[in-house]
C-alpha cells in the first residue's frame, strides 16, 4: 500500500475515429500525477506511453521551443478553451475534449482540422457579406505587393 | 459608464455600409471594410432583399469569446462589459495565434480577424474617439439608424418585431401579390357585364 498516498486524476477523453466508429465516445483513465504542476499534455503522454497507444493527439513543445506558444495542443478543458502544455493539472475529474465549435470537424480524437484564413471565412456568414465583396480588391492588393 | 452597445434600427437601416468605412477609417486609418468591426447583414428572400442591419459586439454576460480562447487574450470589463484583445505578441496571455475559436463561437459574428496583423478585434465602443458621447459609426449613418443602447431598451424595442415577423410579413406581401392565374393556375372568366334597364 504504498502507492496509496500517491495523487490520482480521472481523465475523461473524448474518442472518435471516423473510419471505425459511428458515434464518437468518452473514455476514463485512471492517471498517476508524479511530479508537482504537472500538465494537461502529460497526463496524455503518460496514457499514449503506458495505457493505450491509440490515442491520437498534437504538440510540438521541444527543448528549444517555449511552452505556450505555437498553439498546436488547443483544446477543451472542463468545457474552456485552454492549452494543454500550460494547463496546471489538480486532482479529481478532468475532460479532455476537441473544441466544440461549429466548423472544426474532428479527423481523430482529440485532432480537429485547421482552416486556413481565407477557408475560414466562408462559415461566417453573418460578416462576410462585406468580406466576399471586397476579397478581389484585397487579392488584387496583395498581388501588387 | 453604463452597459452599452451599439444597435441598429432594421426598419431603418438601407445597408450603405457607410458605418463600417467609419469604423475602419477611426481604428485602422484605411478606407476598407476588412478592418471594420461592425458588418451589414443584408437579409434576403429567395433572391429578393428584405431588409439589412449591421451587427457589432453585443458585450454579452457571460461571454462564450472569453471563455472558448485557449490562450486567455480576451477579458471583459465588469462595469462596461467592454471585451479586449491583449495584443501584445510578447506575452504568453496575447492574440498570437490566429486560431478563430472566438470567431466561430461568437453567435453574431461580431468578432473579425485583423488581415493586416492576424489578431482577433472587438468593438471596444472608441471611448478616445467620441463627439457627444457618440462613437463614429453612429455618427456616420445617414439614417439614424444606429444609436448607442443598454439591454432593457433593446428588449422593449425589439420584443415588437423580431426579424422572423419581417420575414413572415415578407411572404404574406408575396402571396397577396401573386396574381389569379400564378395562384390556382387558369384564368378566370372576364366578369359579364350588365345592363340596367330603364
Amino acid at each position: 500500500m504504498e502507492k496509496a498516498s500517491e495523487k490520482m486524476a480521472k481523465v475523461r477523453v473524448f474518442r472518435f475515429d471516423p473510419l471505425k466508429d459511428e458515434e464518437p465516445h468518452y473514455q476514463t483513465y485512471d492517471v498517476p500525477l508524479k511530479y508537482e504542476n504537472m500538465t494537461a499534455l502529460g497526463l496524455l503522454l503518460h496514457i499514449y506511453e503506458n495505457l493505450d497507444p491509440s490515442l491520437a493527439f498534437m504538440y510540438s513543445c521541444c527543448r528549444l521551443s517555449e511552452q505556450g506558444r505555437c498553439g498546436v495542443c488547443d483544446m477543451f478543458i472542463g468545457g474552456e478553451g485552454a492549452q494543454a502544455c500550460t494547463y496546471q493539472v489538480k486532482e479529481g475529474e478532468i475532460l479532455l475534449e476537441p473544441p466544440r465549435i461549429i466548423g472544426y470537424p474532428v479527423i481523430k480524437d482529440l485532432i480537429t482540422r485547421q482552416f486556413s484564413l481565407v477557408d475560414r471565412e466562408k462559415f461566417f456568414v453573418p460578416r462576410t457579406n462585406a468580406l466576399h465583396r471586397f476579397r478581389k480588391t484585397y487579392e488584387k492588393i496583395k498581388g501588387r505587393e | 459608464m453604463k452597459w452599452q452597445f451599439v444597435v441598429c434600427d432594421p426598419s431603418k437601416c438601407v445597408g450603405c455600409e457607410i458605418c463600417e468605412l467609419a469604423c475602419s477609417i477611426s481604428k485602422e486609418k484605411s478606407l476598407n471594410n476588412l478592418y471594420s468591426r461592425i458588418h451589414t447583414v443584408h437579409l434576403e428572400n429567395v433572391g429578393e432583399p428584405i431588409s439589412s442591419m449591421s451587427i457589432t459586439c453585443h458585450h454579452c454576460k457571460d461571454p462564450v469569446c472569453v471563455k472558448v480562447c485557449p490562450r486567455e487574450a480576451l477579458s471583459q470589463d465588469e462595469r462596461t462589459g467592454v471585451i479586449t484583445v491583449n495584443t501584445d505578441f510578447e506575452a504568453k496571455q496575447s492574440c498570437h495565434v490566429p486560431c478563430g475559436w472566438c470567431m466561430a463561437s461568437c453567435e453574431f459574428g461580431a468578432l473579425i480577424l485583423n488581415p493586416k496583423f492576424s489578431m482577433a478585434a472587438v468593438c471596444d465602443l472608441c471611448p478616445d474617439d467620441r463627439v457627444d458621447g457618440e462613437p463614429p459609426c453612429v455618427r456616420a449613418c445617414p439614417k439614424d439608424a444606429l444609436s448607442l443602447a443598454t439591454t432593457d431598451e433593446v428588449v422593449k424595442k425589439t420584443e415588437s418585431k423580431t426579424s422572423k415577423d419581417i420575414l413572415e410579413e415578407h411572404e404574406k406581401a408575396r402571396e397577396d401579390s401573386k396574381t389569379f392565374y400564378e395562384k390556382f393556375g387558369y384564368m378566370p372568366m372576364p366578369p359579364t357585364k350588365v345592363i340596367k334597364k330603364k
